[in-house]
C-alpha cells in the first residue's frame, strides 16, 4: 500500500517479488509459428540440392516407401532422436554427446565469477512398438545428474508426441579450494514432448518437471538438509532442433528456458531461497 | 539447409529471453503513523527491559512456538527460528499509559511482510514503565496484541508471554551480519554491504557486521562486493567497468546500488557504526591486497579514538567496537605484514586481525580470530586450539538451520557469520553455549 519504512528503520526501496517465468509460453508461441510455417515446408524438402515432395510419416493414413527415403523420417523410425520424439526400431540405438550450458541467474553466482559448460551425454534405445528407453547425464564434477527412463511416442501425420518419465540422481561433490561437501538427492523428471517433422530437420519441444528428493548435503563429516528445500525444485522448457545429416548421424542445437530452485543451479552457494529462479539454457552437440 | 527453423529458434530465444518480470513489494507501515508518533518512545535503558526470551502463547503460526527479544537503540526485535523471520518494533509510552510496540514483520527469503501492534501487559508494568522506571519487576509480563499480513490493520491475535533471561551474548557470541543483514537474493529492501544493510543489520539481531573492502582508483576503500560493477548489484546508464578502474567521485556519479543506496566508503560506514549502532565489531573482509594499508589506518584511527573515549573521566560514553582487518589469503597477509611495519613506524595503534584460513597462523601472528569456511565442516580441534589461546572462532557463512544448530553444538564457536541473523540468534538461545572468554576478557554479567 504504501513503501514508507517501518518506524524504526531507515526509508528503504521496495524490495522485488520473485521473477515470474512464463518460458513456457514463449516456447508454446514459437511452435505456433512452427505450425504456421508448416505448410509451405512441409510441401518440400531438399535431397542433395532437389527439391522433392515431402512425404507424411510412415505411420500416417498416406504412409509409403518414399517416406522411408527422407532423413527424418529414416531416424524417426530407425535409430530415433536423442530430444525429439521418435518410435525406434527394436534394439536401435542413439548416442548424443554435446555441451549443456546454463546462463545461471547472476543473483544466485553471487561471489562465483565463472560458467563453465557441462559435459552431456543423451542416449536412447529402442523397444520397438513406440517404446524407448532413454538415459541423460549431464556432468561438470561438481554437479552431475543421471537419470533413466521409459518413454512412448505416438504419431499424427507430421506431429509426433512423447510422454517419459526419468528417475535417478543428483550428486556433487568438491573435497578442495575451501570445500569438503557433497550434495545427494534422488531425481525424477516427468516428460513431454512435441515434435515436428520440418523438412530435413526434427523440431521438438520438451517440456519437464524437475522433482528432487530427498536432498542430503554435507560438509566435513556433517550431515544436514536444505531450509527451503521442495520437492518441486523447477521446471525447464527446451526447444531442438536435430539436424539429420548424410550419415545416420545428427547434430542438435537446442534453447529454452530453466525455472529452478537456487540450489538446483549451484547447491554448492547452499543457498536457502525459496525463489524459482528463471534463466536460459542452451545445448549443442553430435548424435551418433 | 532451410533456415526457417532456425528462425523459430531465435524467435524463442527471444521471447525467452523477455520472458521475466520484475515485480515489486513494499515493507509495510501503519496507514495513519500508527501509536508510536502519538507517544513518549521509551529510554534505551527501558527498552533494555524488553530483553529474554518468550514462549508465543498465540501467534505461533507467524513466530513458531518462542521468540528472542533483543534491543537496539530505539527498537525492539523479536527473532524466531519460523523462516529466519523478525520483527522490528518501537516502543512509546501512550497518553493513557499504554506502552504499545509496534512496527513491522518480514521473512526474509519470502515476500511476506506484515503489521504487528502490541501492548506491555500487566497494565501496571505499563504505567511504570510511563512513570519512569527502568527496572522490571519481579514476575512475568506479556506482550500482548495483535499482527497481520501486508499493509492491513494487524487483527490476528499474537501473545508473548516473558519465559526467561538471554544467555549472554553482548562480547561473548557474536552473530556476525554477512555483508549486511541480508542475502542478494532476498526481499528486505537494503543491499549489502550499504549503510543501509548494516542499519538494519542490527535490529535483525546482528551485533557485529562482515564487510567486502575494495578500493577506488584514488585509494579511497569502500565496501563492495565483486571486482566489477555487476548487474546484481548496481544500475546506473554509465555504470560498468571495473571498480579500481573508477574513483569514487565516477562510481557514486554513474551507480546506484540495487535499492537507491550509494557506494559507501570504509571510513563513513565505521563512523556510522561506532557513533549510531550497539554493534561490537565489524570484520574487514581485504578483497584485494592493495587496500590493507588504507583500511588499517582507519581501523586504528578507530581504535585511538575509542581508547580516548573509554579512558577519560565520562563513562556514560564508554563504548566497545573492534574493527578487525579478515585476511583472506596469502597476499592479504603478506600486505598486513606491510601495514604494520607502517603502522608502527607512524606510533599508530595496531587493529585486530583475522585469518581465514590457518588456525595456526591465527596464534603465531597474534591475530584476534579465526575465520574458517563452514563448507570444510566443523574442525572442532582446532576449534579448541584457537579458543585455549585466547583467541576466538568465527565460522562464515551458514545459512541453513540444521548445520547452524549442528556447529553450536559440536565447536561452541565464538560467532558464525550469516545471512539469517534473527535464527541464528535464536538458536544460540535455545541451543548455544556460551564460549570461552577470549583473552583479556572479563565476564559481563
Amino acid at each position: 500500500m504504501t513503501t514508507r519504512a517501518a518506524p524504526s528503520a531507515a526509508p528503504r526501496r521496495p524490495a522485488r517479488l520473485p521473477s515470474k517465468p512464463r518460458g513456457w509460453l514463449c516456447l508454446a508461441l514459437a511452435v505456433l509459428v512452427a505450425s504456421f510455417a508448416s505448410p509451405a515446408v512441409a510441401e518440400e524438402t531438399t535431397a542433395g540440392g532437389v527439391a522433392v515432395a515431402a512425404p507424411p510419416l510412415p505411420d500416417s493414413p498416406a504412409s509409403g516407401s518414399l517416406a522411408k527415403k527422407t532423413p527424418v523420417m529414416r531416424q524417426f523410425n530407425g535409430r530415433g532422436f536423442a530430444f525429439a520424439p521418435s518410435r525406434p526400431e527394436l534394439n536401435a540405438f542413439r548416442l548424443g554427446i554435446g555441451v549443456q550450458y546454463d546462463a545461471i541467474d547472476p543473483q544466485v553466482m553471487y561471489g562465483f565469477y565463472v560458467r563453465v559448460p557441462q559435459l552431456a551425454l543423451e542416449a536412447r534405445y529402442g523397444l520397438g512398438n513406440g517404446w524407448s528407453l532413454k538415459g541423460h547425464l549431464n556432468t561438470i564434477l561438481v554437479i552431475n545428474e543421471l537419470t533413466l527412463g521409459v518413454g512412448y511416442t505416438w504419431q499424427f501425420g507430421r506431429w509426433a508426441l512423447e510422454a517419459s518419465g526419468s528417475a535417478g540422481v543428483y550428486y556433487g561433490r568438491l573435497g578442495q579450494l575451501g570445500f569438503d561437501a557433497q550434495f545427494i538427492a534422488g531425481e525424477y523428471r516427468p516428460e513431454l514432448a512435441l515434435g515436428f517433422a520440418f523438412g530435413d530437420l526434427m523440431l521438438s519441444v520438451r517440456g519437464s518437471l524437475i522433482l528432487l528428493g530427498p536432498q542430503r548435503a554435507s560438509v566435513g563429516e556433517l550431515w544436514g538438509g536444505f531450509d527451503n528445500a521442495d520437492a518441486f525444485a523447477g521446471h525447464s522448457e527446451m526447444l531442438y532442433i536435430e539436424n539429420t545429416t548424410a550419415s545416420n548421424a545428427l547434430w542438435y542445437l537446442g534453447i529454452g528456458s530453466m525455472s529452478t530452485l537456487a540450489y538446483y543451479q549451484l547447491w554448492l552457494l547452499f543457498p536457502d531461497s525459496p525463489a524459482f529462479y528463471t534463466y536460459p539454457r542452451l545445448v549443442a552437440g553430435y548424435e551418433f | 539447409m532451410n533456415f526457417k527453423p532456425l528462425v523459430v529458434l531465435c524467435v524463442a530465444a527471444l521471447f525467452t529471453a523477455d520472458c521475466e518480470q520484475n515485480a515489486e513489494v513494499s515493507i509495510p507501515m501503519f496507514t495513519d503513523g500508527g501509536l508510536l508518533r502519538s507517544g513518549k518512545a521509551l529510554t534505551r535503558s527501558q527498552l533494555m527491559l524488553f530483553e529474554g526470551m518468550f514462549e508465543v502463547h498465540s501467534g505461533s503460526e507467524l513466530l513458531g512456538n518462542s521468540v528472542a527479544v533483543r534491543t537496539s537503540p530505539g527498537t525492539v526485535s523479536l527473532l524466531t527460528d519460523k523462516n529466519a523471520g523478525f520483527s522490528v518494533l518501537g516502543a512509546a509510552c501512550l497518553p493513557d499509559r499504554r506502552v504499545v510496540v509496534e512496527g513491522y514483520w518480514q521473512y526474509p527469503t519470502l515476500v511476506e511482510a506484515g503489521l504487528i501492534r502490541l501492548f506491555v501487559e500487566p497494565p501496571e508494568l505499563a504505567h511504570s514503565l510511563c512513570d519512569g522506571a527502568e527496572t522490571r519487576p519481579n514476575g512475568t509480563f506479556s506482550l500482548s496484541g495483535n499482527y497481520g499480513h501486508d499493509s492491513v490493520f494487524p487483527q490476528k491475535p499474537l501473545v508473548l508471554d516473558w519465559d526467561r533471561e538471554l544467555k549472554p551474548w553482548r562480547g561473548r557470541f557474536f552473530t556476525v551480519a554477512h555483508h549486511g543483514a541480508c542475502e542478494i537474493t532476498d526481499y528486505c529492501g537494503v543491499t549489502p554491504n550499504t549503510i543501509e544493510t548494516i542499519r538494519l543489520a542490527e535490529r535483525v539481531g546482528s551485533n557485529a557486521t562482515e564487510l567486502d573492502v575494495r578500493m577506488t582508483k584514488d585509494g579511497i576503500p569502500i565496501f563492495f562486493h565483486d571486482p566489477t560493477l555487476s548487474g546484481a548489484l548496481v544500475h546506473g546508464l554509465f555504470c560498468n567497468g571495473a571498480v579500481p578502474d573508477l574513483t569514487l567521485a565516477e562510481l557514486r556519479g554513474a551507480c546506484q546500488l540495487t535499492y537507491g543506496e550509494a557506494i559507501p566508503t570504509v571510513e563513513e560506514a565505521l563512523d556510522m557504526m561506532v557513533n549510531e549502532t550497539e554493534l561490537e565489531g565489524t570484520y574487514l573482509d581485504m578483497k584485494v591486497a592493495d587496500g590493507v594499508l588504507a583500511t588499517a589506518r582507519l581501523a586504528s584511527k578507530v581504535v585511538t579514538r575509542l581508547k580516548e573515549r573509554n579512558s577519560n573521566a565520562d563513562p556514560s560514553d564508554d563504548r566497545t567496537f573492534s574493527p578487525i582487518i579478515g585476511i583472506p589469503t596469502q597476499e592479504v597477509l603478506d600486505a598486513w605484514h606491510e601495514a604494520k611495519t607502517v603502522l608502527k613506524s607512524e606510533g599508530l595503534e595496531l587493529p585486530p586481525c583475522l585469518i581465514e584460513w590457518d588456525s595456526d597462523l591465527v596464534i603465531s601472528e597474534g591475530c584476534v580470530g579465526w575465520g574458517p569456511t563452514w563448507t570444510e565442516g566443523p574442525q572442532v580441534d582446532n576449534v579448541h586450539k584457537v579458543q585455549d589461546a585466547g583467541a576466538g572462532v568465527i565460522y562464515w557463512t551458514i545459512n541453513q538451520s540444521e548445520f547452524m544448530d549442528a556447529f553450536l553444538v559440536q565447536a561452541h564457536p565464538n560467532g558464525i557469520i550469516t545471512a539469517r541473523a534473527a535464527l541464528l540468534f535464536h538458536h544460540y538461545q535455545t541451543l548455544g553455549t556460551v564460549p570461552p572468554l577470549r583473552k583479556g576478557q572479563e565476564a559481563t554479567p
